[in-house]
């Protein structure tokens, strides 16, 4: 370092002096204006090989996975349970810090009256904020009226606030959002009665402070759904258990109400006289993005991808202004005969500007992931076989991506009681051919570029 | 950078893992234990527990009568009976199970009024168990209990697992503890679980984990250091001994895909919820109604210079003990003694009364192996009662002078080894005759 400084300041002090005796290249300024292929800060120091991250010694029922929406470092939820079948469903949620590059312990939320109880169906998911808050989001047993219940860290996992009762009226957290604006906005369904009626409904709840939800109950009858943050819009796509359509539902954040419309598939997905169980939409999931245009603007999106029940087919829905407007339900996995798909997880390549989706196939004794990508609105094809997850026997996968990250964390169960975590870099998802060639700029003396 | 006292610690173990087995091939050790291997289960048997008895029964003088009689008391001067004494024998633990009488038989096989019906085993299968039971991987058994030890400081604690190893092969298996066990879940002060992966370590209680799992039974005390707390699970992880099924193909970018070609077998703090309560930590016996009962039963080699006959009985351990059972898929004593002197065209008498008689005595001191020895599993036989109850057939396995007892045991045990059976305070005061079938 000595020499070099040395080197530089002769350098400099034989410029000055006018009479240069050494022959040096001119350093040249690099442009002004830089395109970036990706619109802002890179995730990279992020990135994971396949890491078991959890071990139960019974079946996990649910992982999710958040990551922080600028820095992408994730945290993993969990449901299982340790015991026999009659012993309550546990939570547990693993958080990575980012400043001693680990993962954190691995802890039990649901204490006390916050317990999960023992519906299998029990869900939870986690969000990272911006501050680096991590929230967890859980719902209690089904059969009791129990509600939603969160818990918060701020340092990385090690210690978790009190469960705080956020809402009721719900059971079955969906999803969660956040943005680099500090919103956190969760979807949750539950059952309401209403005399011998039991009604399904819809929990949107928006995060006003630690432990402080607002939530709205809206008449959409839930089973699954997924929300992401865009353009300070919450943009939740819910299905209701209907083949034929899904509901959107979307606000501005920064004021005004939940507003729902269907959106329809185009024709029958089933050949008549199909005699399968009805195959329902579920497990949804969505990622939000951000394009840069040709004209440098950037745009505010949001993908959802998510499968049949029972089926082999793969659908997505894109929305390239934060829901205010929506593109067509694409099938982008066919249903093939004699192979099932169950979990479908999105992402999105900002250097080429392709829609990338995950799937769990096709062997149902010992599923693996597979890759499609597409142009936004365009067609989608399949990459030719699995890609290299590191899964073996995948079970529930989910997957999370910040806007601006070629990064995304994928989170599944293997072999039933593992839990695993590891990125995917999107480039290598999407061919090379779909990247936009490069355009050197014409400068008069080769760039000398310093990278910190 | 200095390394921690853990780290050296980790590093000698290491170290002496890679050392030890030269050491043991060096001096021999293998030789006389009859070979050592590496703790592999075979990938075609799940992990199972069996319950030898749902309805276990008490059993000696705490138990049922399980016959009673009277002889008569004879006056030594004159000769003149002054008199009846009451005799009466109880059920061994080896027949707790068994219902009074045969009652569960119900005439089936016709030996009315045996103290031996057919067990009630009932049988779960899987790779989740709870602290207590004792599970089969296969060839060996192995029941996981776990006790707290002193606080650690910063948080920490030794917590010490406890496993009772039953090895029926005559293999010494190797076991690297570090590697194969860990503590996997703590229930926190707070009533919360935290999972994790806390391996065993070698501690001041523990200077040298063991590493040897050998043919018989084996206690290991394994500490592991994890948070403060209550144990709630324990993994116990072995390779399997076939390739994994159906390992994906990796068609792209050169990545490696993982296989795991491991199985890991968890025992949880939790109580026994499914069937009736079982008095009993499991039965050391498949009890599994797949065709595992045949041939398969268990995955041992042969025993090197042995008679052909102690070959045929030896590949028998492991199968199930069903009174009344001539073979092959399992035996009572006498059965075993019976079907494997069958395969070598020797026929002997069917049952443990019959034998004894019709066989010829050998002195103890001229012993072979290969010969029967009989025994008095009754509550008296510890005093030198003359009831045959018992047929086991002898071998030197390991090759240590000492005689080893190849038997059909009971419906807990199976057919099982006992080595150096002399020695042992149960069957060395009940062994009381002998008999030859071979010429």
């Amino acid at each position: 370092m000595r020499c070099v400084l040395l080197l530089a300041a002769t350098v400099l002090l034989l410029g000055a002096c006018g009479s240069p005796t050494l022959a040096l290249p001119t350093p040249t300024r690099a442009p002004a204006v830089v395109r970036r292929a990706t619109p802002a800060r890179d995730t990279r120091q992020f990135l994971s090989r396949p890491a078991q991250i959890a071990s139960f010694p019974a079946q996990i029922y649910r992982v999710s996975i958040g990551v922080h929406p600028v820095n992408g470092w994730p945290a993993v939820g969990m449901l299982t349970r340790f015991g026999e079948s009659d012993t309550p469903i546990q939570v547990y949620a693993r958080v990575f810090d980012p400043q001693g590059q680990a993962w954190g312990p691995t802890l039990q939320l649901d204490t006390g009256d916050s317990s999960c109880g023992m519906d299998a169906n029990g869900t939870v998911v986690v969000g990272v904020l911006a501050d680096r808050t991590v929230v967890a989001v859980w719902g209690n047993d089904g059969s009791r009226d129990g509600g939603i219940w969160s818990s918060e860290t701020r340092d990385y996992g090690r210690t978790w606030s009190t469960p705080t009762r956020i809402a009721t009226g719900g059971n079955i957290v969906l999803s969660i959002a956040t943005d680099d604006a500090g919103r956190a906005v969760a979807l949750a369904t539950g059952y309401l009665r209403s005399g011998d009626t039991v009604l399904a409904r819809t929990l949107l709840m928006t995060r006003s402070g630690p432990g402080v939800w607002d939530v709205t109950l809206l008449a959409v009858p839930a089973i699954d759904g997924a929300v992401a943050l865009a353009d300070g819009r919450a943009v939740a796509l819910v299905a209701t258990k209907r083949d034929d359509a899904i509901v959107a539902v979307t606000r501005d954040l920064t004021g005004g109400s939940w507003q729902a419309q269907t959106i329809r598939v185009d024709g029958a997905l089933d050949a008549p006289g199909d005699e399968r169980a009805d195959g329902f939409f579920w497990h949804v999931n969505a990622v939000a993005f951000t394009r840069q245009l040709p004209d440098d603007t950037l745009q505010d999106g949001a993908l959802f991808t998510w499968t049949r029940r029972d089926r082999g087919d793969v659908y997505a829905l894109l929305t390239r202004d934060a829901g205010r407007s929506w593109g067509p339900i694409r099938r982008i996995v066919q249903d093939l005969p004699g192979r099932t798909v169950r979990y479908a997880a999105p992402g999105y390549d900002a250097s080429a500007d392709r829609a990338i989706a995950l799937w769990t196939c096709c062997d149902d004794a010992n599923p693996t992931h597979y890759a499609s990508w597409g142009t936004l609105g365009g067609a989608w094809r399949e990459l030719s076989g699995p890609i290299i997850s590191g899964a073996a026997r995948a079970g529930w996968t989910s997957s999370a991506q910040p806007p601006a990250s070629r990064a995304i964390w994928l989170v599944w169960v293997e072999n039933d009681s593992q839990v695993m975590v590891r990125t995917l870099e999107t480039n290598a998802l999407v061919p090379v051919g779909q990247y936009p060639a490069a355009t050197p700029e014409p400068t008069e003396a080769p760039v000398w570029e310093i990278v910190p | 950078m200095s390394s921690s006292p853990l780290n050296r610690r980790t590093a000698f173990g290491i170290a002496l893992a890679l050392v030890a087995p030269l050491l043991l091939a060096c001096i021999g050790l293998d030789g006389l234990v009859g070979g050592t291997t590496a703790l592999t289960t075979s990938s075609q048997r799940t992990p199972a527990w069996a319950c030898p008895s749902p309805t276990p029964k008490p059993h000696g003088r705490s138990g049922n009568i399980k016959r009673e009689w009277e002889e008569p008391i004879i006056d030594p001067v004159t000769g003149l009976v002054t008199g009846y004494e009451t005799f009466r024998e109880y059920y061994d633990i080896w027949e707790q199970e068994y219902g009074p009488r045969g009652s569960l038989l119900a005439g089936n096989p016709p030996h009315g009024g045996s103290p031996f019906p057919a067990p009630t085993p009932y049988t779960m299968q899987g790779t989740r168990y709870v602290f207590g039971q004792r599970v089969r991987i296969d060839p060996l058994f192995v029941e996981i209990n776990v006790r707290t030890g002193p606080a650690r400081g910063s948080g920490m604690q030794t917590y010490v697992v406890e496993l009772s190893w039953h090895n029926p092969t005559t293999q010494t298996v190797q076991i690297g503890y570090p590697d194969a066990l860990a503590l996997t879940g703590v229930t926190l002060p707070s009533g919360g679980v935290q999972s994790g992966t806390w391996n065993a370590v070698q501690d001041v209680d523990a200077p040298v984990l063991p590493t040897r799992i050998t043919p018989g039974e084996n206690r290991h005390s394994i500490p592991v250091v994890a948070p403060v707390g209550q144990p709630q699970a324990v993994a116990l992880t072995v390779a399997w001994g076939a390739a994994p099924v159906n390992p994906v193909a990796t068609p792209a970018a050169g990545v490696a895909m993982p296989v795991s070609g491991a199985l890991t077998v968890a025992w949880v703090n939790s109580a026994l919820r499914i069937g009736p309560p079982c008095a009993d930590a499991g039965a050391m016996t498949p009890w599994d109604t797949s065709d595992a009962w045949g041939a398969a039963a268990a995955p041992l080699t042969p025993v090197a210079g042995q008679a052909r006959v102690i070959q045929i009985a030896h590949n028998q351990v492991g199968k199930p003990y069903v009174w009344g059972a001539q073979g092959p898929e399992m035996f009572d004593c006498s059965g075993l003694m019976m079907w494997s002197y069958n395969q070598i065209g020797v026929r002997i008498p069917r049952t443990t009364a019959t034998q004894w008689p019709g066989l010829r005595p050998v002195p103890r001191g001229h012993w072979v192996a290969g010969d029967l020895v009989y025994m008095d599993t009754t509550e008296a036989g510890r005093s030198g009662a003359r009831t045959v109850t018992h047929v086991g057939m002898l071998a030197d396995l390991d090759h240590d002078g000492r005689w080893d007892l190849i038997h059909a045991a009971s419906p807990k045990f199976g057919v099982r080894i006992e080595m150096d059976f002399l020695a042992s305070v149960y069957y060395g005061p009940r062994t009381f005759s002998d008999g030859r079938a071979a010429q």
